[in-house]
C-alpha cells in the first residue's frame, strides 16, 4: 500500500485496508492500466499484453519509467534467474522512491510472483506520480487539481456536472464536453443526449483515439454496466485528456507571446520605414527647393520678375505649408517611435546616416535662411526695374523732342541760300543764324541731360541698354556735326556781309519777343507732359502745388502772347496798307502760327495735367487706404500670435495635470485653426499691396513675412507640445506614475530648464538628477555613471535631454526583465523542447504574417543535432533585443 | 577596481560557444558590453556581466557595430583576446546610485 505525504487520498484507504478489490474494478483497472502503459511504451517501440505477467522480469517496468520520466535508469541485469528479476524490479522501485514517493508494502518479490493486486497498486503509484501529481491548478494538488480542471472546462455545458471520477462520467457527456471545449470541430456536441450513454462514450473514445492520440483505456459497456465505475481507471484516462489539451494550451500561450513581441517589432519596423521615407522625401524637396531660393538673379525685366514673385507666393502658400506639416509629423513620429521602443524594452532607433532629426532640422534651417529676404529682394528688384522703365520712357521722350528739333537742321546749315538773296535778307540770315546759334547753345543742356539719362540707364543695368546707347550716340554725333556746320555757316555769312549791307528792321521786334516766348512755350509743354513717379500723397501734393504755381504765371504769359501777336498783326496791317509783297520774317523761324499753335497746346495741356495729377492723387489715397487696411489687421494678428505663443510655452511650466494640459493645447489648436482665416485675409491684403506697387508701410512694424514666420512657429509649437504631452501620458499610463510623482519630475525639470527650451543640456540634466537624489560623484566613477545614463536618455547623441526621455528614465522598471529569454522560452515550447524550430511548425503555430517574418529572418540552425530545414530561434530571439550569444 | 585589462579566452573547437552574451555596439549607441556569462564555458570566471569591451584581438572595438564585433569574435578561432574595462559596474550600476523610494525634489542638494 502506498502513502503520499500530501495525504490527498484518505477516503480510499478504507477499502485498501480491507485487502479487497471489487472484481469488476479489478477487471477495469487491468484494461485501463494496460492501455495507459502501452500509450507510453509505444514510444520505445514495445508494448505489454498481460499486465500481471509482462512486468515480472522488471525489464519493461524499467523501460516504462525511462520513457515517462525522460531519465536514464541504472543498467538492468540481463540474467533470467529469479534474483536477477528481483534486482531489476527493485531498481524500478528505488527509482520511484527516489522521486519522493513512499512505497509501503509493495515488495519486489510479489511483483515478480505476478501478484495482481500489488502490480496494479504499483502502476497506480506510477500514474499518480508521473501523470497526475504535477497537475496544479490554483495551489490545489493532484486529484483536486484535476477535478477543478474538469469542472472549469465543462462549466459552459449545462448537462454536465463533474463532482467525482466515477458516477459523473457514466453518461459519457463529460468526455464529449472536454473534447468539444478544446476541439469543437471534432464533435457535434449539441446533438448528443444523456439518454444514449453508450453512443456518447463510444463517440468520445473514438475521437480521442483518432484525433487526439489518446488510446482507448476504458470499455463503454463496463462504464454503463457497472454500478460505480472504477475511480482510478477514470482518473488515469482523464489525466491523458489533461496532458493532451494542456500541452496545446501551453503552445497557444507561447505562440501568443511570440506574436505579441513580433507584432511590436513589425509595427516598429513599419514606423522606421515610414520615418525613412518621409525623411528622404522631405530632404529631397529641401535639396530641390533651396537652390531656387538662393538664386538671386532675374531676367532684368518687369514681367519676368513679377512671374518670379508669383512663383514665390505659390511656394509660400501651396508648397511650403504641407512640407512644414511633414516636418512636424516626422519629428513627432520619431519621438513616438523612440517612446514605443523604450516602452517595449528595445534598443533605440538610429536613423540612416544623414536622416537624423538634427540633419533635417539643419536642412530646414538652410531652407529658411535661403528663403529669408528672398521676397524683399524680389520687391526691391521690382522697384528698381520700375524706376528703370520710367527712366527709359523719359529718355525716349526727350530724344523724340530733340530729334524733332534737330530734324533738317543739317540740310539748312549746309544750304548756301545766302548767296542768292539781297542784303536785307542776308542781314536777316545772319541774325537768323545768330539766333540759331543761341538756340543751339540753349539745346546744349538738353543733349547733356539725354546723355546723363543714358549714363544712368547704363549704371542701373537697363535690359535694353544697346538701343539706348545707339540712340544717344546718334544724337551726340549729330550734335558735333551741327556745331561744326554752324561755325562754317557763320564764316560764310560774315564773308558775304562785307558785300551786302541792307537789313530789314520791320520784323525785329517780333523776333526779339517771339523767340524767348517760344522757348518758354516749349519748356511749358515739356513740363506739362512730364512723366512722373510718386509713392506718397506728399509727393503728389508737391507736384500739384508746382502746377498751381505754374498756372499763376499764365495771365502774365497771356499778356505777352497778345503783345507778340499784336506785333505780327501790325506787320500784316503795314504790309497790306503799303501793298507790300510780304516776305517771311527774316529775323526768326518762329511764325505767329507757331506761337498761337503752341499757346493753344499749352492751354489744352493745363486741364489735362490737372486730371492726371488728380488721378494720381486718388491712386495715392487708395494706396494709403491699402496700407492702413493691412496695418490695422496686422497690428491685431501679430500680438494675437505672440500671445498664443506665450500661452503655449507656459503650459508645460504650470502645475496642471497632463490631461488638462492636453485639453488646453487642443483648445489652442482649434482656436488657431479657427483663426486661420485672418491670415488668409492678410495674405489677400498683402497681395493687393504688392499689386499696387506699394513698398513701404509706415503704419505697422509687421510685415507679411514676419507674420508668416510667427504663424508657422505657432502651428509647430502646438503640434509639438501635443505630441510631447501625449507621449508623456503614454509613458505615465504604461508605468502607472502617480500625479504627485509626476509633479516632482516636472518641477525639477522646469527648475533646471533655465532658458525654457523644454530640454536640458547634459550639465543641467546632471544637476537635476542630483537634486532628485541621484548619487553621482565628482570623480571618474561619477563621470562614467553619468555617461552611461546619457547613453540611455539620449541614444541619438543629440546633446540634450527631453522631458519625456527624462521621465522615462526616472520611471524605468527596476527589475531588468530578460524578455529575450522569455521569447526564447516560448519558441522552445513550440519546438517541443528542441534547440531549433522548423518552418512547418512556425506556419502551424503562428499567424501567416508572423510566421513568414520569422522564417525570413531566422538563420539555419547549425548544431550537431540539426534536422533538415532546422532554424535557429535562439539567435533570432536575442537579436530582437540587440544581443547575441557567442 | 576600475581598470582596463586583457582577458585571454581559449576553447577546444570552433563548435564550442565562448559562453557569453554580447550587447550594444555603435549602431545601438551603446558601448559593447557583456550582458551575461554562462557557467561551465570558456568565459566563466573570465568575463563578468557589465564588462565593457573596448578591444577584440588587438583591434579597437569602440567604434564597431554589433554585427562587426559579433563576426570578429565568431571568426576568432580557438583563442580570443578581449580588452575589457571593468569596475564601472554593469547595467545594475545605475540602479545602485538611484534614489530609493519616491523621488523628492530638493534644488539645493
Amino acid at each position: 500500500m502506498e502513502q503520499y505525504s500530501d495525504g490527498y487520498m484518505e477516503e480510499e484507504e478504507e477499502w485498501d485496508r480491507e485487502g479487497l478489490l471489487d472484481p469488476a474494478w479489478e477487471k477495469q483497472q487491468k484494461k485501463t492500466f494496460t492501455a495507459w502503459c502501452n500509450s507510453h511504451l509505444r514510444k520505445a517501440g514495445t508494448q505489454i499484453e498481460d499486465i500481471e505477467n509482462d512486468f515480472r522480469n522488471g525489464l519493461k517496468l524499467m523501460l516504462l519509467l525511462e520513457v515517462i520520466s525522460g531519465e536514464q535508469l541504472p543498467k538492468p541485469d540481463r540474467g533470467k534467474m529469479r534474483f536477477h528479476k528481483i534486482a531489476n524490479v527493485n531498481k524500478a522501485l528505488d527509482f520511484i522512491a527516489g522521486k519522493g514517493v513512499r512505497l509501503v508494502s509493495i515488495g519486489a518479490e510479489e511483483i515478480v510472483d505476478g501478484n495482481v493486486k500489488m502490480t496494479l497498486g504499483m502502476i497506480w503509484t506510477i500514474i499518480l506520480r508521473f501523470a497526475i501529481q504535477d497537475i496544479t491548478v490554483e495551489e490545489l494538488t493532484a486529484k483536486e487539481g484535476l477535478l477543478l480542471w474538469c469542472q472549469r472546462k465543462t462549466a459552459p455545458y449545462k448537462n454536465v456536472n463533474v463532482q467525482n471520477f466515477h458516477l459523473s462520467w457514466k453518461d459519457g457527456l463529460a468526455f464529449c464536453a472536454l473534447i468539444h471545449r478544446h476541439r469543437p470541430e471534432l464533435i457535434d456536441y449539441y446533438k448528443l443526449s444523456r439518454d444514449n450513454p453508450l453512443e456518447n462514450l463510444n463517440t468520445a473514445f473514438d475521437v480521442a483515439e483518432k484525433h487526439l492520440d489518446i488510446p482507448r483505456m476504458l470499455d463503454p459497456e463496463d462504464m454503463v454496466n457497472s454500478v460505480k465505475p472504477d475511480e482510478r481507471s477514470v482518473m488515469a484516462y482523464v489525466s491523458s485528456y489533461y496532458h493532451a489539451f494542456s500541452g496545446a494550451q501551453q503552445a497557444e500561450t507561447a505562440a501568443n507571446r511570440i506574436c505579441k513581441v513580433l507584432k511590436v517589432n513589425q509595427e516598429n519596423e513599419r514606423l522606421m520605414e515610414e520615418y525613412e521615407r518621409l525623411a528622404s522625401d522631405l530632404l529631397e524637396w529641401i535639396k530641390k527647393t533651396t537652390p531656387w531660393l538662393e538664386n538671386r538673379t532675374t531676367d532684368n525685366t518687369l514681367p519676368g520678375t513679377q512671374r518670379k514673385l508669383e512663383e514665390f507666393r505659390d511656394y509660400r502658400r501651396k508648397h511650403k505649408p504641407p512640407k512644414l506639416e511633414d516636418k512636424a509629423r516626422l519629428e513627432n513620429s520619431f519621438n513616438t517611435l523612440q517612446t514605443r521602443l523604450r516602452l517595449s524594452n528595445r534598443p533605440a532607433y538610429l536613423p540612416t546616416e544623414g536622416k537624423m532629426v538634427s540633419d533635417i532640422a539643419t536642412a530646414w534651417k538652410g531652407l529658411e535662411l535661403a528663403e529669408k529676404g528672398f521676397e524683399e529682394w524680389l520687391l526691391s528688384e521690382l522697384q528698381r526695374l520700375e524706376r528703370l522703365d520710367h527712366l527709359a520712357q523719359k529718355f525716349r521722350h526727350r530724344c523724340q523732342i530733340h530729334e524733332e528739333w534737330a530734324a533738317g537742321k543739317e540740310d539748312m546749315l549746309q544750304s548756301q541760300d545766302y548767296l542768292r538773296v539781297g542784303l536785307n535778307q542776308l542781314k536777316a540770315m545772319k541774325k537768323k543764324h545768330e539766333a540759331f546759334e543761341s538756340d543751339l547753345a540753349a539745346h546744349q543742356d538738353r543733349v547733356e541731360q539725354i546723355a546723363a539719362i543714358a549714363q544712368e540707364l547704363n549704371v542701373l543695368e537697363y535690359h535694353d541698354v544697346q538701343t539706348v546707347n545707339a540712340r544717344c550716340q546718334r544724337i551726340c554725333d549729330q550734335w558735333d556735326r551741327l556745331g561744326t556746320l554752324t561755325t562754317q555757316r557763320r564764316q560764310g555769312l560774315e564773308e558775304a556781309e562785307r558785300i551786302l549791307e541792307k537789313i530789314d528792321q520791320l520784323h525785329l521786334d517780333f523776333a526779339k519777343r517771339a523767340a524767348p516766348f517760344n522757348n518758354w512755350l516749349d519748356g511749358a509743354k515739356e513740363d506739362l507732359m512730364d512723366i512722373f513717379i510718386v509713392h506718397t500723397i506728399e509727393e503728389i501734393d508737391q507736384l500739384l502745388h508746382a502746377h498751381e504755381t505754374f498756372k499763376q504765371t499764365l495771365p502774365e504769359a497771356d499778356k505777352e502772347f497778345n503783345a507778340i501777336m499784336a506785333l505780327a498783326t501790325e506787320v500784316q496791317r503795314l504790309a497790306q496798307s503799303c501793298n507790300l509783297q510780304l516776305t517771311e520774317n527774316p529775323y526768326t523761324t518762329v511764325s505767329p502760327q507757331d506761337i498761337s499753335g503752341k499757346w493753344s497746346d499749352v492751354k489744352q495741356l493745363v486741364p489735362k495735367r490737372d486730371r492726371t495729377l488728380q488721378d494720381e492723387m486718388v491712386k495715392q489715397q487708395n494706396n494709403a487706404r491699402l496700407r492702413k487696411q493691412f496695418a490695422d489687421k496686422a497690428n491685431r494678428v501679430g500680438p494675437w500670435i505672440e500671445d498664443q505663443l506665450d500661452a503655449v510655452a507656459s503650459i508645460g511650466v504650470q502645475r496642471s495635470s497632463l490631461e488638462e494640459q492636453l485639453k488646453k493645447l487642443k483648445q489652442y489648436e482649434s482656436a488657431t485653426t479657427q483663426y486661420k482665416f485672418n491670415m488668409e485675409e492678410l495674405e489677400r491684403y498683402n497681395q493687393e499691396i504688392q499689386e499696387a506697387m506699394i513698398f513701404e508701410n509706415p503704419y505697422t512694424q509687421y510685415t507679411m513675412e514676419t507674420l508668416r514666420v510667427g504663424w508657422e512657429q505657432l502651428l509647430t509649437a502646438i503640434a509639438r507640445n501635443i505630441n510631447e504631452v501625449e507621449n508623456q501620458i503614454l509613458t505615465r499610463d504604461s508605468k502607472g506614475i502617480s500625479e504627485s510623482q509626476m509633479n516632482e519630475f516636472r518641477m525639477s525639470f522646469n527648475h533646471f530648464d533655465k532658458n525654457k527650451t523644454r530640454r536640458l543640456e547634459p550639465k543641467e540634466f546632471k544637476a537635476c538628477l542630483v537634486s532628485l537624489g541621484y548619487n553621482i560623484r565628482d570623480d571618474r566613477q561619477g563621470e562614467a555613471d553619468f555617461q552611461r545614463i546619457m547613453s540611455i536618455v539620449d541614444p541619438n547623441n543629440s546633446g540634450y535631454v527631453t522631458f519625456e526621455a527624462f521621465l522615462d528614465f526616472m520611471t524605468r522598471e527596476t527589475a531588468d526583465t530578460d524578455t529575450a529569454e522569455q521569447v526564447m522560452q516560448s519558441f522552445k515550447i513550440l519546438a517541443g523542447d528542441k534547440p531549433y524550430i522548423t518552418a512547418q511548425i512556425l506556419r502551424q503555430e503562428l499567424p501567416p504574417d508572423q510566421a513568414e517574418y520569422c522564417i525570413q529572418r531566422m538563420a539555419p540552425y547549425s548544431g550537431r543535432d540539426a534536422a533538415p530545414g532546422a532554424l535557429d530561434y535562439m539567435s533570432f530571439s536575442t537579436a530582437l533585443y540587440g544581443e547575441s550569444d557567442l | 577596481m576600475a581598470g582596463t585589462g586583457v582577458v585571454q579566452l581559449h576553447r577546444q573547437s570552433s563548435m564550442e560557444p565562448w559562453g557569453f552574451r554580447l550587447q550594444g555596439g555603435r549602431d545601438y549607441r551603446q558601448q559593447l558590453c557583456v550582458k551575461k556569462v554562462n557557467p561551465g564555458t570558456p568565459s566563466a570566471g573570465q568575463l563578468a556581466p557589465g564588462d565593457t569591451i573596448v578591444g577584440i584581438n588587438n583591434a579597437n572595438a569602440q567604434a564597431m557595430t554589433h554585427m562587426q564585433a559579433q563576426t570578429m569574435i565568431k571568426n576568432s578561432g580557438n583563442n580570443l583576446a578581449l580588452t575589457v574595462m571593468r569596475g564601472y559596474g554593469g547595467p545594475d550600476r545605475i540602479q545602485s546610485i538611484a534614489p530609493k523610494g519616491p523621488v523628492k525634489f530638493q534644488p539645493r542638494r
